[in-house]
């Protein structure tokens, strides 16, 4: 055999203390990591399975799966689970279509695009509970801007009162955070817009073939995997949201999301357990859809 | 001023082993050149001796210490990479004196180390600069000085030249020659390009999917090529292979049938354990610059018409067709006249042609007197 | 070959998605500078430009110190985590080791999990550790987003720097600490400004640990302070003060925004489309 055996093989004192290294180098944001997000979440899932209260954390009984039997049976919960699912698929369904289409054009050539992307990245740096507040003012039922800008081109009879009202709570929300949020998904998709080779584009205006026809057959397919991750993205954030919702509509039956629901029962009704079991599932919820994306090949993880 | 010798060298990256059980020495105070196709495994060999790379199999040894598993500091060797790799945000000083700083010297023998090796690369006026600053041969130069100020048992050069253009490649390749003479030391270099090779070489290794090929001074390999692959690997253009047919065999001996009922006898020695037999299918290996054009048909080897004319001035290529569907390159004078379509008869000495199985693509010539 | 609408149409969008974005901004501005009933009409421009909307936020309530802890927390949250994923980055972005892309997996996920998850524990840690209502909570608190996020970040850009500049620094014999500072850290610092940015706009605008680990309206951070700023009756919102917090929060930001433009787009995409 001229292959010597593996046991034979003596890494280098260079590859040895590097490895070593790296580890001294990590352990700083491990020991960290682990203190602020594992510790934690372990506690939490602790948490949902005892009686615990605000006030009195220490004394608490294991009561096994109770607190999730009564989110199970809660009404509440069932309508945050199902406003937060309604909230995540509509608004980043229209994120990414107004996105792409901000995209495009950002990515055309033109006087004043400088100008445009800077307009672009104006929702994105505003804060949430600032664009939260903003809005509610514009859609103010009584002084709100909108209601008057509606009311002037005759689209609407009377005054609406958006978040306040039942019926269009939730849509004032999306719409808020599409606002809010449809800037960053259009600036990745406008990267990935740019990675895209030049020639295909070159080649198919050569040949005469129609804008639209160029965008189904060649940008569409091309674009996939970028579109793919920034839809990742943001699912999972919309799945968390939280403060937009707390501070338009406080948190209403119509709008709350599974996030409230948790700091709500949390906070206010001080039941850590059930809020704890709140968190706990939409944790396990969430991480469902993190191992779907990436068992549908979404993500790429290798760490080259 | 080291010796350095790899003893059954392996080196695998997860499954695939791209050095298969090397064995080398690599004299001292010699400029060793390292040359193959890409992917031969040259330069992983170059980054086994600096210590960049794990050795998975095998001991290597420089200047008698094995070094297999010192880290790269500790080795005594300086190395020079092929995207000159400055830290491009220090001044040239700056980079020459980094190794040095890190070894901790101190400050007037770092000074007087940096400005010994600017003066002999020419940099004093430049040391001041960025790297940004600088042109591709000023930065080649800082390289090369960062590597003499270590004052390194071996130098390691990988495909320095690859990333100049071709009047500077020149140049440097006349400066780093120089190095050589006024230095002295053990020197190691890596290239694609057999020019270089030929040029700056006491010893080329040609290596080829991980495996040495043959180990020899560049006229050696030029002249006796012990296979086909560096018969074909070294010299430019590239040698000419016909096909051919044993017609009998003597002692030492062969007998040649060429197309066009053409013949030649040529010394042989068969290496161990190949037999050769009567109407056996070998390959005739002859340089485009050793055949030459004769006056009479029957006089020459081959015979054909020209296909294709390639004119550089100084000298001329011809494309021939010589029958069995094989063409023959010849170098002609830079005033020939030759035309596409013209019938030439062509010859060459016995002592220029080159013998080689056809499977294996080894080497039937007698082996040259040691030198 | 392009139909005559294309540049017009082009135009047109180009407009109505610039109206779009900034409109909600403009009127945030327009409102904070009408006093009393001028709020409650519609004018696109004022009439009269009012201050003292911004004299009341600083007056009557603790809006000045709201910032400074809101500065307090962004800088000290952005500063530690860069110092810690500096080092990590390095490891995860430079050196091949076994579990390296399990780690760098689990980094990842933990930048996606939802902050309410862990809202509980880090409760009952916090109050632990002697740091409800305190700022120093708020810091130790944001870590759990702004660390995964820095380090992921900054193994990206770490992967991109020239393997031979590394490899160079080694036969140097400089050590790893030498290649992480001398070498690596001046070649980072337009990553680490960008890196930093966005981690500091993250750590700005964070609500729900600041509104849940801080009581006194003294040791709120500017988005708490915002969202309960209440006026005379607990029923009448003073919309005029909000806009106007909402306007003086927000100006340094896209200031900030502008000037880095390029820097915080790289970053995100960095961030993302490499994911």
């Amino acid at each position: 055999m001229s292959h010597p055996s593996q046991s034979s093989y003596n890494k280098s004192q260079l590859t040895r203390s590097r490895t070593r290294d790296a580890w001294l180098f990590l352990l700083p944001t491990l020991v960290v990591l682990s203190l602020v997000a594992g510790w934690p979440l372990l506690r939490t899932i602790w948490f949902s399975f005892t009686d615990a209260s605000l006030s009195s954390l220490e004394a608490t009984q294991f009561v096994g799966i109770d607190n999730f039997m009564y989110l199970l049976d809660d009404a509440t919960w069932r309508q945050s689970f199902k406003n937060t699912l309604f909230f995540a698929v509509i608004s980043v369904s229209l994120e990414t279509v107004l996105g792409l289409l901000i995209a495009l054009v950002l990515n055309a050539h033109f006087k004043g695009r400088g100008w445009l992307r800077t307009a672009v990245l104006i929702p994105w740096a505003i804060p949430t509970i600032v664009s939260a507040k903003m809005w509610g003012w514009i859609l103010h039922d009584v002084y709100g801007v909108l209601n008057e800008i509606l009311l002037f081109f005759h689209i609407i009879k009377e005054p609406l009162a958006w978040a306040a009202s039942p019926d269009l709570a939730m849509a004032s929300v999306i719409l808020v955070d599409v606002w809010k949020t449809t800037p960053f998904m259009a600036l990745l998709l406008l990267a990935g817009l740019q990675l895209l080779p030049q020639e295909c584009f070159e080649a198919a205006r050569v040949d005469g073939i129609h804008p639209l026809r160029v965008f189904w057959r060649v940008t569409l397919p091309l674009l996939k995997p970028s579109i793919t991750v920034a839809v990742i993205f943001r699912t999972l954030d919309a799945l968390r949201v939280f403060d937009l919702i707390y501070v338009l509509t406080s948190g209403s039956l119509e709008t709350i999301s599974m996030s409230v629901y948790a700091r709500q029962q949390l906070f206010d009704f001080q039941n850590v357990g059930i809020g704890s079991a709140a968190a706990t599932l939409l944790f396990f919820i969430i991480s469902l859809a993190t191992i779907g994306f990436i068992m549908a090949g979404g993500l790429k993880q290798d760490g080259r | 001023m080291a010796q350095v010798i790899f003893k059954n060298v392996v080196k695998s990256f997860d499954k695939t082993t791209v050095i298969h059980d090397i064995n080398l020495e690599l004299p001292n105070n010699q400029f060793t050149v390292f040359v193959g196709p890409s992917g031969c495994g040259k330069s992983t060999l170059l980054r086994l001796i600096a210590g960049l790379e794990d050795i998975t199999g095998g001991s290597l040894f420089i200047d008698g210490v094995d070094v297999t598993t010192l880290p790269p500091a500790k080795r005594g060797v300086a190395m020079v990479f092929q995207s000159y790799a400055l830290y491009p945000h220090m001044t040239v000083y700056e980079n020459i004196a980094f190794g040095l700083r890190c070894t901790k010297y101190t400050r007037d023998e770092i000074d007087r180390r940096v400005l010994q090796a600017s003066e002999i690369l020419q940099l004093n006026h430049l040391l001041e600069r960025q790297p940004k600053q600088l042109s591709g041969g000023q930065r080649q130069r800082v390289a090369i000085g960062r590597a003499i100020v270590r004052d390194p048992k071996v130098f390691l050069f990988d495909e320095p030249l690859s990333n100049l253009d071709a009047s500077l490649r020149v140049k440097m390749r006349m400066q780093i020659a120089k190095l050589k003479n006024d230095l002295k030391t053990t020197m190691i270099y890596v290239t694609h390009d057999q020019t270089e090779a030929m040029t700056l070489a006491d010893q080329i290794v040609v290596l080829n999917e991980g495996a040495v090929e043959q180990v020899g001074s560049p006229m050696t390999l030029y002249h006796h090529p012990c296979n086909k692959f560096v018969a074909s690997f070294i010299g430019s253009p590239k040698m000419n292979f016909v096909e051919a047919r044993i017609r009998s065999l003597s002692q030492n001996t062969a007998t040649l049938d060429l197309p066009h009922e053409k013949s030649i006898t040529l010394p042989v020695s068969l290496p161990q354990g190949l037999i050769l037999q009567k109407d056996d299918s070998v390959e005739l290996g002859v340089r485009p610059e050793h055949v030459f054009v004769v006056p009479e048909d029957k006089d020459g080897l081959f015979t054909g018409s020209v296909t294709l004319i390639e004119n550089l001035g100084s000298e001329i290529y011809a494309y021939v067709k010589i029958g069995w569907g094989q063409t023959v390159l010849v170098r002609l004078g830079g005033e020939s006249r030759v035309k596409v379509g013209d019938r030439l008869a062509l010859s060459a000495a016995p002592k220029d042609c080159h013998l080689f199985d056809t499977k294996g693509g080894l080497s039937f010539e007698r082996p040259p007197a040691e030198q | 070959m392009r139909s005559k609408l294309y540049k017009p149409s082009l135009y047109f969008f180009s407009f109505l998605i610039m109206v779009v974005c900034v409109f909600p901004f403009y009127w945030a501005i327009v409102s904070s500078l009408k006093t009393g009933s001028d709020l409650f009409k519609v004018e696109f421009i004022p009439n009269t430009i009012a201050l003292s909307n911004f004299i009341e936020i600083f007056k009557e309530q603790p809006f000045g110190r709201n910032i400074l802890n809101s500065v307090f927390v962004a800088v000290g949250t952005v500063s530690i985590s860069l110092l810690l994923a500096v080092s990590a980055a390095y490891a995860l972005g430079r050196v091949r080791f076994r579990g390296r892309s399990a780690l760098l997996l689990s980094i990842l996920s933990i930048s996606m999990f939802p902050q309410v998850a862990i809202l509980s524990g880090m409760f009952e840690l916090i109050r632990t550790l002697n740091l409800y209502d305190n700022l120093l909570g708020l810091v130790f608190s944001y870590m759990t987003f702004t660390l995964p996020f820095t380090t992921w970040i900054l193994t990206t850009f770490m992967k991109q720097l020239p393997r031979e500049i590394e490899e160079a620094a080694i036969m140097d014999g400089a050590s790893t600490f030498t290649i992480c500072t001398k070498i690596f850290l001046p070649l980072l610092w337009p990553a680490l400004v960008t890196t930093g940015l966005l981690a500091f706009i993250a750590a700005w605008n964070e609500f729900l640990y600041a509104l849940t680990f801080t009581v006194e309206s003294q040791s709120r951070t500017v988005p708490v302070a915002i969202a309960l700023m209440t006026g005379a009756s607990e029923f009448e919102l003073p919309w005029g003060k909000i806009m106007a917090a909402s306007v003086v929060v927000t100006l340094p930001l896209i200031v900030l925004v502008l000037i880095f433009q390029r820097q915080i787009v790289s970053g995100l995409t960095a961030g993302a489309v490499k994911g």
